[in-house]
């Protein structure tokens, strides 16, 4: 029979057969948020037999303490195999939402705050209220900043919160004095950095610059406003942002700063290699939990800044803890509970955090906290101890990111490259800035 | 023209046809396979996504023309248009200048030509390689060979090429006409294919070195110029890779080196957004079309055949 089927006819069928399986292999991605047997996620089954895949983004320690980690638990439960799926940052993202796309989500997800509702948003997180095998309780304070619209789509693995860092070493080479940085306002930051670079003698500059979203997002806050609102609207006005941007262009007009083209370099480069890296700027902003990977580039005696205010009040700065990344449960999964016993003990597990230390941030389970603070480097202990000095003075949770808004640092920066290269003035560029942030939400929404 | 005959004397034996035709599809089928399920395939699957929501996780839902219309209303699109047409129609014409001229001296015929030939090759394999746009940011960087070199002649307080936005498109033109290695080539094979006898002729005539290269080896040579202008065009709109790594992915420093491609890449796998991805990747498609066609229009104009 099938040598009656000419040739052309035979062609044409394979090329729709194949074209239309190819359709339907590029389309049939219905996430189903519900499914995955989430009433089935009860603690008791956290340990039954189960392949869990695990997977984060990495460097060399991370893998290798993990892989320990997971070593221990599966040799406690031997019932469960676990496979391990470390990738780099850049290519995780691509990787992971092309497994989504493709059904095979891994189970465990290193979740970072600029996705989680990329994600979360879109079905592909398990709201991981409802999974029993992990023990909220010592976590309660963070679970805010991975809620969003009343569903947990992944708990902090820790915290970081932002700092202006200082290299004591080059203020005393400098001459310079530390400020008060419970009083300090930008104005008197800008004025130091100045004073820095001008004493230097070209040695160094007063302070590197970042722009990001994170540093948006505390000036915001110091005039009552925030990137975004809790419904995931835009949340400032074009005016705030055209005020800072002012401030960003005096302070790179006052020499303090970066020149504008050592700051396109800087926000391209590795933190090792960045000005502040390299003993190039006296000051940097970075969060609290890399001042070791700091120290240990630059060799200097780093100290940890509260970022400066519009009022000179510290509890006015607009400092917010960070989740310095997830864990979160794909909804794909098959076994929620078992997912969530390997994220308990990842979370909880007082043995776990000796060896992950501070590099998932710093925990937030107080009892873990006490156990690792005595095994740290002397520079993770100062930022341990930094959070806990601006614990009392943070009063904020900012809202997690809307979906779309995954880009926002880039956006911030490249229109902070506009002005200080004076291709737009502040206001212009606030307005674009604010057009651009709307028109993410709004092709997401 | 022999070997046209014999295969249709071949063909005359019915049966003998029946079993060639059956061997040339069984050795076409690599080749249709690759056709119909990486290229076909996914292009149809675009078209369709092109005018859909699709998130890469979500199934997507038909939106009509909307990602179309969004298009010509997003500055940031058409900003990588422009800096993708200053890319394009800057850095072709240099490249295939270098390349001819290159061609034109390796002509004359020298010693070690092979070794001269593969040197200059060389960068065309190299070029839009992930290693040497990596090479590329050590040496225009701030601190980079450049501008240590400069500073040796007592040059100083120089940029940073490629994180200035003046300079940094330019280091990416400059990457690809380094490659010109590849056009040149063909434009010497292209050379030995004119008859010295026209030289000779012209030289007895008293025709000077260069009304022999504008009025011999131009026209004899345009069909070989256009092949290059086509190749090279339809390469360049889809340059992704340089721009990729020099800038750190981002396009920047602002926006000046945001090729199309990498806007492109940037909506699709950065902002989740494969429908209006999609509909980007067609009109690119549209774009390349058109100006191939154009070029193919007015190339009767000035491509000489000789035959």
């Amino acid at each position: 029979m099938s040598q009656q089927l000419s040739r052309r006819q035979f062609g044409a069928l394979a090329l729709t057969g194949i074209g239309t399986s190819i359709l339907l292999a590029g389309c049939g991605t219905s996430a189903t948020p519900d499914s995955g047997g989430a009433s089935t996620a009860a603690a008791g089954d956290a340990f039954r037999k189960a392949t869990v895949n695990l997977a984060w983004w990495t460097n060399p320690v991370r893998t290798k303490y993990t892989g320990e980690i997971v070593k221990d638990y599966t040799n406690a439960h031997s019932k469960i195999t676990v496979n391990r799926a470390p990738g780099e940052w850049a290519t995780y993202w691509t990787k992971l939402s092309t497994q989504v796309a493709g059904h095979t989500e891994p189970d465990v997800i290193q979740m970072d705050q600029a996705y989680i509702a990329e994600y979360g948003g879109r079905g592909a997180l398990l709201d991981m209220s409802k999974v029993g095998s992990i023990d909220v309780g010592p976590l309660k304070s963070s679970l805010a900043a991975g809620t969003l619209d009343g569903k947990l789509y992944g708990i902090p693995a820790g915290n970081t919160v932002y700092a202006v860092l200082a290299n004591k070493t080059l203020f005393t080479k400098a001459g310079v004095d530390l400020p008060d940085d419970k009083t300090w306002t930008w104005d008197d930051y800008i004025d130091l950095s100045a004073k820095l670079a001008k004493a230097s003698h070209g040695a160094f500059t007063g302070t590197s610059w970042f722009g990001g979203d994170q540093d948006v997002q505390i000036w915001l806050k110091q005039h009552g406003e925030q990137l975004y609102t809790a419904k995931g609207k835009l949340g400032f006005s074009a005016k705030t942002v055209a005020s800072w941007f002012a401030m960003v262009k005096k302070l790179f007009a006052s020499g303090g700063g970066p020149t504008d083209d050592q700051y396109t370099n800087d926000i391209a480069t590795s933190v090792q290699q960045e000005l502040f890296g390299t003993n190039k700027s006296a000051m940097g902003w970075h969060w609290n939990t890399q001042l070791t990977a700091l120290a240990a580039a630059n060799g200097g005696d780093l100290v940890l800044l509260r970022p400066p205010s519009v009022s000179g009040s510290a509890k006015k700065n607009g400092l917010y803890f960070k989740p310095s990344m997830y864990w979160s449960v794909g909804s794909q999964t098959k076994y929620p509970a078992q997912a969530g016993g390997l994220i308990d003990y990842f979370l909880n597990n007082v043995s776990a955090a000796k060896l992950q230390l501070v590099d998932r941030g710093i925990p937030t389970n107080e009892k873990v906290i006490k156990a690792i603070t005595p095994l740290l480097a002397k520079t993770d202990q100062r930022a341990v101890t930094y959070m806990q000095n601006v614990k009392s003075e943070i009063s904020w949770v900012p809202p997690i990111p809307p979906k779309g808004t995954s880009t926002v640092a880039q956006v911030a920066q490249r229109h902070t490259e506009d002005v200080v290269f004076g291709r737009a003035t502040p206001s212009a560029a606030a307005s674009a800035f604010r057009a651009e942030v709307q028109s993410l939400l709004d092709s997401n929404s | 023209m022999s070997v046209f005959e014999e295969l249709r004397s071949v063909r005359s034996a019915k049966s003998q046809g029946k079993r060639d035709n059956k061997a040339a599809f069984f050795f076409l089928l690599p080749w249709l396979l690759g056709v119909v399920l990486i290229t076909a395939g996914p292009m149809l699957a675009s078209l369709w996504l092109s005018f859909t929501n699709y998130n890469l996780i979500q199934t997507p839902d038909f939106i009509g023309v909307q990602n179309y219309v969004r298009m010509f209303n997003d500055p940031r699109l058409l900003n990588s248009l422009r800096v993708t047409f200053e890319y394009v129609f800057v850095s072709v014409p240099i490249q295939l200048v270098v390349a001819l001229a290159a061609a034109l001296v390796l002509d004359k015929g020298m010693r070690a030509l092979p070794f001269y030939r593969s040197v200059f090759y060389l960068p065309s394999l190299l070029g839009s390689s992930v290693a040497v746009a990596i090479l590329w940011r050590q040496i225009f960087g701030q601190g980079g060979l450049v501008n240590q070199a400069l500073g040796l002649v007592g040059l100083h307080n120089l940029p940073g090429w490629i994180s200035d936005p003046q300079f940094a498109l330019g280091t990416i033109i400059l990457l690809n006409v380094w490659t010109f290695g590849a056009p040149m080539i063909i434009f010497l094979a292209g050379l030995r294919q004119i008859p010295d006898m026209y030289y000779e002729a012209a030289s007895i005539d008293g025709a000077g070195r260069w009304k022999r290269f504008l009025r011999i080896t131009l026209p004899m040579l345009s069909p070989i110029i256009f092949f290059n202008v086509i190749l090279q065009l339809i390469g360049a709109f889809q340059s992704f890779t340089q721009a990729f790594i020099v800038s750190g992915g981002t396009g920047g420093p602002s926006d000046s080196t945001m090729f199309y491609t990498l806007y492109l890449y940037q909506q699709g796998f950065n902002q989740f957004d494969m429908g209006y991805a999609s509909a980007m990747a067609w009109l690119l498609f549209i774009i390349i079309a058109i100006i191939t066609a154009v070029t193919f229009v007015t190339s009767k104009y000035w491509v000489f055949y000789d035959n």
